[in-house]
């Protein structure tokens, strides 16, 4: 690991002008569970951290009349354990689902929103792949069998976060601090697929970081669920899952919203599956259909087409859950 | 504790006390102990590159120590104050076995920078027995046999001393859920859970 000064910002407002002072070739620094990993293996070789955790105002879970408001270095482990998001459909169960209790402990809200992905190529110092910048993505002629199936292009990464998905289906959205000010953006407008960029999976610019998840109130008018499908239970990543959040009457469901993890490099509103399914009774048939649809114009690698039928089935038992809640 | 080779530097919470004072007095600070920390860009404190002082309270007990900004909380502990009960094993996150008490919850230490320690009260394998006597998990992993190479076992202890506090009756699947994040490759899952249950009830009975 490089030598590094590690910096300790006096307040949110300033994180945007520090990255911009060392032109955005400063690591930004949280719980530590990723990027210190890269950092050991040399994939970032920053100069300068700088470590958020020292805005200790960027650290809350408040309820206000319009929704949820938790702050970017808020541990997983708080969202876990908040009564107040508990009542926030899926979303504490979701976070939950991620990692480990050690690791919950340690990693953040935002960092687990704007974690790097986990493909074993970009991972790896050895590979001077197409998202550190380089001409090629290994898994394509590679080991794939974790990569995406869907919306790979120049790159087959899957994006690895837990709550992400959950947090799409609740219309959450993400508050970016940059230079010169803040903005809100939904969180499923946060993500890019390698046409739009292969070298990052998110809109931020270099000098931005995001501050602050919103989750609206209407959360709490809907069913929504998370499945999670990992190769090990105990502990992975997911190697697909599925959230859903929708009204529920009798076997029918409205507002239907789908997001799924672990199939494409961001996580994947399911919107063919959802045209299918929204407003209509649910059975057997049109789930098949369902997930029929969405699936159809994927494109496996070599080693991962089992992820088509296993997101099929997830889709289907997710929604089957949904309705028994 | 090897705590001896002290280099000049100063500790975190001294600068952040000092910029209570605003930034002139932690500019002065940082002039008389040397390069350690700086003011940084829009008011911001630096420290490092170079050796930080920081002090940790281990099992109790206070340790002042010198640390390079990219010692992990794991190598300081087993490298600088030779406490190796806490094991080295994947050091990236995916085994638990460096798994430590951090203010109350378990972290990995190896994931963690030791500058982010600084100031906390950490509690590792080494301080849970009273002198000769064990604490009642270490009893209940012997008499259970609840290991085989027993590398893994510092980690899971602590994991395990973590979740009998918070949950002092956990139910078979509450024990797996509070060990999901520990490997053991020599696959004593059954006699690790056995031996949790078996030291939920002595600690209940007050042993």
């Amino acid at each position: 690991m490089k030598e590094f000064q590690y910096i300790y910002p006096k307040n949110s407002q300033s994180v945007p002008l520090i990255l911009g002072e060392y032109n955005g070739k400063a690591l930004l620094y949280a719980g530590g569970t990723d990027a210190l990993a890269r950092m050991k293996e040399g994939i970032n070789r920053p100069e300068q951290v700088v470590n958020l955790k020292a805005v200790e105002e960027l650290n809350y879970i408040k309820e206000d009349s319009d929704g949820l408001n938790i702050g970017a270095t808020t541990p997983l482990v708080d969202i876990v354990n908040s009564k107040v998001a508990q009542t926030y459909g899926g979303l504490s169960r979701a976070v939950e689902t991620v990692a480990t209790i050690q690791l919950r402990n340690m990693g953040t809200l935002g960092g687990n929103l704007c974690q790097r992905p986990r493909c074993w190529y970009f991972r790896s110092r050895h590979f001077h792949c197409i998202r550190k910048g380089g001409d090629v993505c290994f898994a394509v002629s590679g080991n794939n069998k974790y990569h995406a199936i869907l919306g790979g292009s120049s790159c087959y990464i899957v994006y690895p976060s837990d709550v992400a998905p959950m947090l799409i289906t609740l219309q959450a959205s993400v508050e970016i601090l940059g230079p010169k000010g803040s903005r809100m953006v939904p969180l499923e407008d946060f993500y890019i697929l390698p046409k739009v960029d292969p070298t990052r999976e998110n809109i931020l610019q270099p000098d931005e970081i995001v501050t602050r998840v919103f989750v609206p109130k209407s959360a709490k008018q809907v069913k929504s669920i998370y499945l999670k499908f990992r190769e090990r239970d105990s502990f992975d990543f997911a190697m697909v899952s599925v959230a859903v959040s929708a009204k529920v009457s009798g076997n029918k469901l409205s507002d239907l919203k789908i997001a799924m993890g672990g199939v494409a490099p961001v996580p994947w509103r399911a919107k063919k599956a959802k045209m299918v399914l929204n407003g209509n009774t649910v059975s057997d048939e049109l789930l098949k259909k369902a997930g029929e649809a969405e699936l159809e114009n994927a494109e496996p690698l070599e080693q991962n087409e089992y992820k088509i039928t296993l997101t099929k089935n997830l889709l289907k038992r997710a929604v089957g859950e949904l309705l028994a809640l | 504790m090897g705590d001896s080779n002290q280099k000049s530097g100063m500790s975190r919470r001294n600068f952040i006390k000092g910029l209570g004072g605003g930034i002139a007095g932690a500019t002065a600070i940082a002039a008389k102990t040397g390069k350690a920390a700086q003011e940084g860009p829009h008011g911001a404190m630096v420290v490092g590159a170079g050796p930080v002082k920081i002090s940790l309270l281990i099992n109790s007990k206070k340790h002042e120590l010198t640390v390079d900004p990219r010692t992990t909380l794991l190598d300081a502990l087993r490298n600088d104050l030779d406490y190796t009960g806490t094991k080295r094993v994947c050091n990236k996150g995916q085994c638990g076995a460096c798994t430590v008490i951090l203010n109350g919850k378990t972290i990995l230490a190896c994931s963690m920078l030791a500058l982010d320690a600084d100031g906390a009260s950490v509690e590792t394998i080494e301080g849970l027995a009273q002198g000769n006597k064990l604490h009642p998990l270490q009893e209940a992993f012997v008499k259970h046999d609840a290991m085989q190479c027993g590398f893994c076992t510092p980690g899971f202890i602590m994991s395990c001393v973590s979740l009998l506090r918070e949950n002092n009756q956990p139910t078979l699947d509450e024990i797996k859920n509070g060990v999901a994040g520990n490997l053991c490759r020599c696959g004593t899952y059954p006699n690790i859970f056995k031996a949790v249950e078996d030291a939920a009830t002595t600690i209940k009975k007050g042993g």
